[in-house]
C-alpha cells in the first residue's frame, strides 16, 4: 500500500517551507480517530500533523475560502473536494493560479456511525479498496461490504479523482456515470407520496445552516436564506420547503454533487435526492452528460442573445 | 423511596395507561434518525446514548407562538397562544434530563421567568431511561452528570434483562407509579440502578473540571480561537441539538392586516446574531463566537446559575459537520496552553 500520508506531508513541507502556498489544507487526527477534522498548516515544521486515512470523511474545498486571503493555498484533493475547487473557480470566488491541487484518488470514505454499528465498537483504522472495506480496533478486524459502511455520499460517487492537478498522490482513477436510481424511484411516487416522504424529513430540520455552510456552490458572501425579509426564520412546514427549495434552487445548475450538504445534516435529511433531481433533469432536457461537473457550457447558467425566450424584450 | 419492578412485556401498557392521561412522546426512529416525537402506537426507540434532536424541543420549542394580532396601527387586537398541554415523555436520557434542570436555571428562575417555558415545564412529565451503556459522543461524567441522574426526571427507569427497575423521584412521579397500579410488581433488589451508577464513561475521563472556568478565561486572547474558526462553518448545529443552549429570537409573520409573533431558536453562531442597531457587532469573528459560547457555558453561566451549561451529552461532536466535540476542543486547548 502506497504511504500516501508521508508523501502528503513531503509535499506540503516543500510547498511551505518554498513559499509556494502560505497554507497547506489537509486532516489531522480528531478527538476520535475516526473523525479526522479539517486541519491549516501555514507552518512548514507543523507539516507532519497531516493525516490521510479512510475515516477523511469531511469535503475540504469548501475551507479555501477560510485561507485564500493570506496567500495561495495548497489543498489535498479527492475527486469531490476537486469538483468543488472547479465550482468556486468557476464562480470567481478562488483564482486557479492561487490554488496548489494535490490529487489524490479516492475509494470512498468510512462513516464512523455505520462502522461503529457493523464492528460493535469504535473503529480505530480502515481500509477501503474496490471490493470492500476492512474494519480495525485493537486486534479485531472485519471485512464488510462497501455500501454498508462507506458514507452515503461517496456510494453514488463518480469521480474518484480530481481533474484538477498540480501534484498527485497516485494514478487517477477512471470517472463514471451517475445512474440517478433514487430519484427515479422518488418520481415512480404518487405526488401525495412525495409529499409525505418530504413532510417527514422537512419536519425534523433545526435550520442550523449546515447544508448551506459546508457547500462549495453556496459562497455568497450574503445570502438570501439570512434575510428574514425572504425567508421567514420561523419552521413551520411551509416555511421549511420554503426554505429547503431556495436552497437547492439557488444551487441548481451549480451543485457538485459531492453530498457534502447531507453529510453535514445533523438530522440525516437526504438532501443529495434533491439536487439530483435538478441533475438529472439538467442531464434530461439540455443534454449535458455530467452536469455535476463545472463545465464551459452550465445551460441554468446561460445566456444567448437568440434565446428563444428572449430577455425581457428585445436585446441589440 | 420504594424501587418497583416493571416487566418488560408490560411496558407497552404502561405507556398506553399514559397516553390516555396526557400527550405521550418519545425518541423514535424516523427514517432511520431518532428524534423526539409524539409515540401513538410505536414503541419507543432506545439505543446507546442519546437521540439526535435534545429533549429542549419538547419544552423550549423551535418555533412557539406567543401572539395572534390583528389590526391598524391605532386599534391591534390581541390574543394569547393557546396555553400549553399536559404532556410525557418517556424514554429520555439523564444527560437531557439534567439539561432541563439547567434550561430551567435559565428560564425558570424569577425575576425574569419566561410565562411560556415556565407553564411548559409545570405541564411535563418526565420518564427517563437510565443509561447501561455509553454511546459513542457521551461524556456525561467528565460534566459531573452520572448515567443514573436523577435530576430533572420525575421517574426514573433503570433497564435490566427482561425488566426495569421503577424508581420514582418526584410528587409527579409517584402519581405515574400509582397509576402504573398492577402494571408494576416489588422489586426484589436495586442491582439494576447500582449498575447504572457504574456504568462506563470513559470519554473524556481526564477532563479537569477544577478551574476549567479560570482556565477558560486565561485563554481568552489566545490565537486558537481563531485556528479553531477556520475549521468551523459557522452553522448553528452545536447550539439547535444542545439540551443547554436557549438563546432565541423574536419573529413576526404579517399577512396583511393579521399577523402573530412567535418565538423561535436563534444561534450564537450565526453572524447576525449580536449584530446591532447601528451596525456594530460585538462578536464580529467566527473565533469570537465559538469562544463566547464556550466561557458561556463553562464559565459565566456556572458564575450566575451554579453549575455548567453542559451535560455532556456529546450531541455537539455527533452533530458537528467538522467533527469538533465539546471535549475534544477542551482537550485540544489544554495541549495548546501547556
Amino acid at each position: 500500500m502506497t504511504d500516501y500520508q508521508g508523501l502528503l506531508r513531503g509535499i506540503a513541507r516543500e510547498l511551505l517551507s518554498s513559499g509556494q502556498v502560505a497554507t497547506f489544507i489537509g486532516f489531522k487526527a480528531g478527538f476520535d480517530p475516526c473523525r479526522p477534522v479539517p486541519h491549516f498548516v501555514r507552518d512548514a515544521r507543523r507539516a507532519d500533523t497531516l493525516i490521510v486515512s479512510a475515516f477523511c470523511g469531511a469535503g475540504l474545498a469548501r475551507h479555501v475560502l477560510e485561507a485564500i486571503d493570506d496567500g495561495p493555498v495548497g489543498i489535498l484533493a479527492r475527486g469531490c473536494d476537486g469538483l468543488g475547487l472547479e465550482r468556486l473557480i468557476a464562480d470567481g470566488r478562488v483564482a486557479r493560479e492561487r490554488l496548489h491541487v494535490v490529487a489524490m484518488a479516492c475509494r470512498g470514505a468510512v462513516d464512523p456511525d455505520r462502522a461503529r454499528r457493523i464492528l460493535g465498537r469504535v473503529p480505530e483504522r480502515a481500509e477501503v479498496d474496490d471490493e470492500g472495506v476492512t474494519l480495525m480496533a485493537g486486534d479485531e478486524a472485519r471485512r464488510a461490504p462497501r455500501d454498508s459502511c462507506l458514507l452515503e455520499r461517496c456510494l453514488g460517487c463518480v469521480d474518484p479523482s480530481p481533474r484538477l492537478s498540480d501534484t498527485r498522490l497516485g494514478d487517477p482513477l477512471t470517472p463514471g456515470q451517475r445512474d440517478f436510481g433514487a430519484v427515479t424511484r422518488m418520481e415512480a411516487l404518487p405526488a401525495e407520496g412525495r409529499y409525505a416522504f418530504w413532510s417527514r424529513q422537512f419536519r425534523r430540520c433545526l435550520r442550523c445552516d449546515a447544508c448551506r455552510n459546508v457547500c462549495p456552490a453556496c459562497s455568497c458572501r450574503s445570502c438570501s436564506l439570512d434575510d428574514p425579509e425572504l425567508q421567514e426564520r420561523t419552521t413551520g412546514l411551509a416555511e421549511q420547503f420554503g426554505f429547503h427549495f431556495t436552497r437547492a434552487y439557488h444551487v441548481a445548475g451549480r451543485c457538485v454533487a459531492c453530498g457534502e450538504c447531507q453529510r453535514a445534516c445533523p438530522m440525516n435529511i437526504p438532501l443529495s435526492l434533491l439536487n439530483d433531481k435538478f441533475l438529472k433533469d439538467i442531464r434530461d432536457l439540455f443534454g449535458i452528460a455530467a452536469p455535476h461537473r463545472p463545465a464551459d457550457i452550465e445551460p441554468l447558467a446561460l445566456y444567448r442573445p437568440d434565446d428563444p425566450e428572449g430577455w425581457r424584450g428585445e436585446i441589440r | 423511596m420504594t424501587m418497583m419492578l416493571l416487566p418488560g412485556e408490560r411496558l407497552s401498557g404502561l405507556l398506553e395507561r399514559l397516553a390516555a392521561e396526557a400527550r405521550l412522546y418519545g425518541p423514535l426512529a424516523v427514517d432511520g434518525t431518532v428524534v423526539f416525537e409524539e409515540l401513538g402506537c410505536n414503541p419507543p426507540t432506545i439505543e446507546p446514548g442519546c437521540p439526535a434532536g435534545s429533549l429542549k424541543s419538547l419544552l423550549y420549542h423551535q418555533t412557539d407562538p406567543v401572539f395572534d394580532f390583528e389590526g391598524g396601527y391605532t386599534d391591534i387586537a390581541l390574543r394569547a397562544a393557546a396555553p400549553p398541554v399536559a404532556q410525557v415523555i418517556f424514554g429520555v436520557r439523564p444527560c437531557d434530563a439534567v439539561g432541563l434542570d439547567r434550561l430551567g436555571r435559565a428560564l425558570a428562575a424569577e425575576p425574569f421567568a419566561d410565562e411560556r417555558y415556565r407553564q411548559r415545564r409545570e405541564m411535563t412529565t418526565v420518564l427517563t431511561v437510565a443509561c447501561r451503556e455509553a454511546g459513542p459522543h457521551c461524556f456525561c461524567r467528565a460534566m459531573g452528570v452520572s448515567p443514573a441522574d436523577p435530576r430533572g426526571s420525575d421517574v426514573v427507569l433503570y433497564p435490566a434483562d427482561g425488566h426495569y427497575l421503577l424508581e420514582a423521584v418526584t410528587p409527579r412521579g409517584q402519581d405515574v407509579r400509582e397509576s402504573a397500579g398492577k402494571l408494576l410488581d416489588p422489586a426484589g433488589d436495586d442491582a439494576a440502578r447500582m449498575a447504572c451508577r457504574e456504568t462506563l464513561v470513559l470519554r473524556a475521563a481526564g477532563l479537569a473540571r477544577d478551574g476549567l472556568a479560570a482556565h477558560l478565561e486565561a485563554a481568552f486572547h489566545h490565537p486558537y480561537w481563531d485556528e479553531l474558526a477556520q475549521r468551523c462553518l459557522g452553522c448553528g448545529a452545536c447550539t439547535f441539538v444542545c439540551p443547554t443552549c436557549y438563546c432565541f429570537a423574536m419573529f413576526d409573520i404579517v399577512r396583511g392586516t393579521r399577523g402573530r409573533r412567535l418565538r423561535g431558536w436563534d444561534s450564537c453562531q450565526f453572524k447576525d446574531y449580536s449584530l446591532m442597531a447601528g451596525g456594530h457587532n460585538p462578536q464580529p469573528t467566527r473565533g469570537s463566537r465559538i469562544r463566547r459560547r464556550l466561557l458561556h457555558k463553562l464559565s459565566r453561566f456556572p458564575a450566575i446559575h451554579g453549575d455548567w451549561a453542559c451535560v455532556g451529552c456529546g450531541r455537539c461532536g455527533a452533530a458537528c459537520p467538522v467533527g469538533l466535540h465539546l471535549a475534544g476542543v477542551l482537550a485540544e486547548l489544554e495541549e495548546v496552553l501547556s
